[in-house]
């Protein structure tokens, strides 16, 4: 489970965030969607614990952040548009580089096990600056998944992927949700991605204009619910 | 304590093994430290006194300035794919990536320490009358001090648009005491003066390189929020 408590982040006059609060259950599959400069992206920052509210408190199970952030640290994995992956490095320096930083047993297993996953053990060898832009964001699912996290963040992960990318990752997200990992999507697309979709957020000037489950949800729907809300 | 140097060292080696493959940084530092060494040996006459007086200045000025060179790039390698963020990410504390981070710019600021000191005998004949190993010494502190606020400002700049102009600027005034104190020491060392008579000037090395070792351990948390 994801908590946010009354979260608020300014930038200079801007209130990027007006007191948001949301809570997202174990298993649940969340997407965020917004126009640009809604706060989506700030809102994942600061659930993830990479960037602190200005005001507000992030739980995750029942812990707070404040003083267990390095301990709740550990239960979370990112998938953003950036790789987060060094191009001097090979992809599997790159995953022993972050299986160490998360403390993953049985790490050399644990790396040929998400690189099966991804498809690149044939390249597990070869520097990352050789690599495609559908292969860096398979190589960056694998990253985002050496220490299996139990919480997902994902920020516009389909950017720039290729039909097989874009594929690999609806199977992965898929296979994420059968093994109950609470997953938060950020996203501006309507179409992929959405088919395991349980949620939808529509975050407009800093606030959730709009909260809603995806089931019973009809063809066309989020797009009038989407627009309506951020017209308004 | 076990988990921290862990993390440290999974930091530098990563640092240096992404140098070495892209051999970025000590390129052009050693190159850098040599093309001042050979202009200087030219604009001057090596065997004059006068060499002899402006040498131990013109040894730390030529590392500063190429260090330099290679504290802009230490945070730059992080920058790229916002490998930053994904370090941040992970349950490891800032203080960690500044030591990992300024262990792995001494190392590389030692490589060319060894490359180049041995050619300052060779192109100005110079001879040291005092202890070698004090001097190895007073170089390793002084190196230590200027790699330890370096990496902490490089860090400030590291964000900026014009960080590669910005970081000299804001680092030297910080760096006058341990610079002076070092060629200070190395002055005396050169000229084979007894250890009482540099002392004080070692003494303040040390104390700089503790100042520059705690302050930012306390206010690295800072620098690293992501926005």
């Amino acid at each position: 489970m994801i908590e946010g408590i009354n979260l608020s982040k300014t930038y200079g006059n801007r209130n990027v965030l007006r007191d948001i609060s949301l809570m997202i259950p174990k298993g649940e599959f969340t997407a965020v969607l917004g126009p640009n400069g809604a706060g989506k992206s700030t809102l994942l920052k600061i659930l993830a614990l990479i960037s602190k509210p200005d005001s507000g408190e992030v739980k995750i199970g029942k812990q707070s952040f404040v003083n267990l952030k390095g301990e709740l640290k550990r239960k979370i994995g990112i998938l953003s548009h950036s790789s987060f992956l060094y191009p001097e490095l090979t992809a599997y320096e790159n995953l022993r580089f972050y299986g160490r930083l998360y403390d993953v047993r049985h790490l050399e297993e644990q790396i040929i096990s998400v690189i099966k996953k991804v498809g690149l053990l044939l390249a597990l060898n070869e520097p990352v600056y050789t690599f495609s832009r559908g292969m860096l964001q398979r190589l960056s699912i694998a990253r985002a998944l050496i220490h299996s996290p139990e919480v997902i963040f994902l920020d516009e992960p389909f950017t720039g992927l290729d039909q097989q990318g874009i594929s690999l990752l609806q199977d992965v997200l898929k296979d994420l949700k059968s093994s109950q990992k609470t997953i938060l999507m950020v996203t501006h697309s309507f179409e992929q991605g959405m088919e395991d979709i349980d949620r939808i957020l529509i975050i407009n000037k800093g606030q959730i204009a709009a909260d809603f489950p995806t089931e019973n949800l009809q063809s066309g729907d989020l797009k009038r619910i989407y627009f309506e809300k951020v017209a308004s | 304590m076990g988990r921290a140097l862990a993390l440290i060292t999974t930091i530098i080696k990563k640092d240096l093994v992404s140098e070495l493959r892209a051999k970025e940084s000590v390129v052009t530092m050693v190159t850098f430290s040599v093309l001042i060494l050979v202009l200087f040996s030219m604009a001057f006459e090596p065997s004059r006194e006068t060499v002899r007086e402006i040498l131990p200045g013109l040894i730390w000025m030529s590392l500063i300035f190429s260090g330099i060179l290679g504290l802009n790039r230490t945070y730059a390698r992080e920058r790229f794919n916002d490998c930053l963020i994904g370090i941040l990410s992970s349950p490891i504390a800032p203080y960690h990536i500044y030591i990992g981070k300024a262990a792995s710019s001494l190392v590389q600021l030692f490589i060319v320490e060894i490359i180049t000191f041995p050619l300052y005998f060779v192109f100005y004949d110079l001879e040291i009358d005092g202890s070698l190993g004090i001097l190895l010494l007073t170089m390793l502190l002084g190196s230590v001090g200027f790699i330890l606020v370096g990496t902490f400002l490089a860090a400030l700049t590291s964000s900026l648009r014009s960080k590669e102009a910005l970081l000299p600027v804001i680092l030297f005034p910080l760096l006058v005491p341990v610079l002076l104190a070092s060629i200070e020491a190395t002055s005396a060392i050169f000229a084979g003066l007894t250890l009482n008579q540099y002392l004080p000037w070692l003494k303040l090395i040390l104390v700089y390189d503790l100042v520059f070792l705690v302050v930012p351990l306390l206010l690295f948390d800072y620098l690293m929020e992501v926005d």
